[in-house]
């Protein structure tokens, strides 16, 4: 999967280690300023739901999941799992291989 | 703190939830303070304080302020709108204590009000949907249903509790409300209800969650010492807490807890000089079922993962040992959103001051009420003790 255009910008403390997925500048945990990082885009699913009454915009694409993904990195993120045939559960490994607007779109592996 | 002067609530009025009045923002509201102002008998009234989340979304109406005080005749008067998502009420409930704490108002109106019908599900869930982050979260199509069954799953998992056991807490929601004038839902529901009822966000389903619903509560706030003044009887604020917590889920490492709510009620129970134990009427934000067993754990009266027991034990009846959501809560009273914070603190006025009619508990003494905002990003508590 090529992932153009595909980037999962965070954080990353030199000094801790602590990384992030949200734009600071400086360590939540030991307040050393932080280094850019990108993150590979696989991880694990934490907890999902299926969106059955969605917003408006969203209405011809329901019923879809949306999942809370721990990144193998650690950082948490949350983003729509593509419908598939495999069965979805927490703990199911998957990988970003898409974007729409701002949304983060994952598939299981 | 100690020199801070006391504050008190001398009146308290509701407008009845419901989907059908066709009131507008401003019925409502005035609805609500005509009886507030009448159950307080002030005449002069020094500010007014309006919660609400949706009305610039949904009414295209803001400026709630003015429209307020023009509402009510009271022009002239300083308004403020307050908004904090669904807690907006109880936050604005803060602001008008704040107020009254700082000498420069006496006599202070705190209103909520929100008008949810006549939209489709889909507008009012994107409405809602505006407490969110709107370019990390709401870009991927989750709903406020779909961030609590997310919590809803872990917790299920984390704690090996199963859903029938959660589903407790809306059917004492919907039996307390049986005897609630101002109730949207008088219908009385099982566990199988629950269970059977539509799947709206796996695994919650339609009865795990507050309706949509119109409605409109008001508190008039007065110094302790002008207390006798106006009534023989009041209801001392002990402590009005507002805390945060990061606004999103994916940026908390346990989504099982609010830290907002952990954060708020030891703080409350702090200034209160209070402990838990001492709490003899409970109000809780249980917007979704889920929430209301883990603001059991996450105020202070049960161990993570053993909320449901309380509601299963019969200790959360009007009859148990910690008397919750007496009027029927969020799911059962119902859930205008800027208003429901008010109703929560209009509701603890009536047990506290013995005129809860068939839905009184015996010997309230202290009320506790937590409202949240979000998921969790904002939590608003407050601390009301009887005093004869």
């Amino acid at each position: 999967m090529i992932l153009s255009n595909l980037e999962l910008n965070g954080v990353l403390c030199p000094k801790c280690h602590w990384k992030a997925f949200r734009q600071t500048e400086t360590c939540l945990r030991c307040g050393n300023s932080v280094d850019q990082t990108v993150f590979r885009g696989l991880g694990k699913i934490h907890t999902y739901t299926v969106i059955r009454y969605p917003p408006c915009g969203f209405e011809d694409e329901s019923p879809y999941v949306v999942a809370l993904i721990d990144l193998d990195e650690g950082p948490r993120i949350i983003g729509r799992i593509q419908s598939t045939h495999r069965s979805i559960d927490a703990g199911a490994t998957v990988r970003l291989v898409g974007k729409r607007g701002d949304a983060f779109d994952f598939a299981i592996e | 703190m100690a020199s801070l002067r006391g504050v008190a609530i001398i009146g308290a009025g509701m407008a009845s939830v419901s989907v059908t009045s066709g009131k507008t923002l401003a019925q409502l509201f005035v609805d609500a303070a005509t009886k507030a102002i009448e159950d307080s008998g002030v005449g002069r009234i020094d500010s007014i304080y309006v919660g609400n989340m949706l009305s610039g979304f949904l009414q295209n109406q803001e400026h709630l302020g003015a429209l307020m005080a023009t509402a009510l005749q009271r022009e002239g008067v300083p308004t403020y709108k307050i908004e904090g998502a669904c807690a907006s009420g109880a936050v604005a409930m803060n602001a008008g204590i704040k107020a009254v704490l700082s000498g420069l108002e006496d006599i202070v109106l705190v209103g909520g009000v929100e008008k949810m019908s006549g939209y489709s599900t889909s507008e009012v869930t994107e409405g809602l949907m505006m407490a969110e982050d709107r370019i990390r979260v709401a870009s991927t199509g989750v709903t406020f249903v779909g961030l609590n069954a997310m919590i809803a799953r872990e917790y299920m998992r984390k704690y090996d509790v199963r859903h029938e056991m959660i589903a407790e807490f809306p059917v004492l929601c919907h039996a307390n409300a049986l005897d609630n004038p101002y109730a949207q839902f008088h219908k009385k529901i099982s566990v199988q209800d629950v269970l059977a009822s539509p799947l709206v966000a796996d695994p919650l389903r339609l009865y795990d969650c507050a309706g949509i619903g119109d409605g409109a509560a008001v508190i008039i706030l007065a110094p302790l010492e002008r207390v006798h003044e106006f009534t023989e009887s009041s209801i001392e604020v002990l402590a009005s807490i507002v805390a945060t917590d990061s606004l999103s889920l994916y940026q908390r490492e346990d989504i099982t807890s609010f830290q907002a709510s952990k954060t708020a009620s030891r703080l409350a129970y702090e200034r209160a000089h209070i402990k838990s134990e001492d709490v003899d009427v409970l109000e809780v934000h249980d917007a979704f079922s889920m929430l209301g067993i883990m603001a059991l754990e996450d105020l202070g009266f049960a161990e993570k993962g053993s909320g449901v027991r309380m509601v299963v034990d019969g200790e959360c009846a009007r009859d148990g040992k910690l008397p919750t959501n007496t009027f029927g809560g969020l799911k059962a009273r119902g859930h205008p959103v800027g208003a429901t914070g008010l109703y929560q603190i209009a509701e603890l006025v009536l047990q506290l001051s013995n005129r809860s009619g068939k839905c009184q508990v015996p010997n309230a003494n202290i009320g506790l009420s937590q409202s949240v905002g979000g998921i969790g990003g904002t939590v608003a508590l407050h601390v009301l003790k009887r005093c004869d």
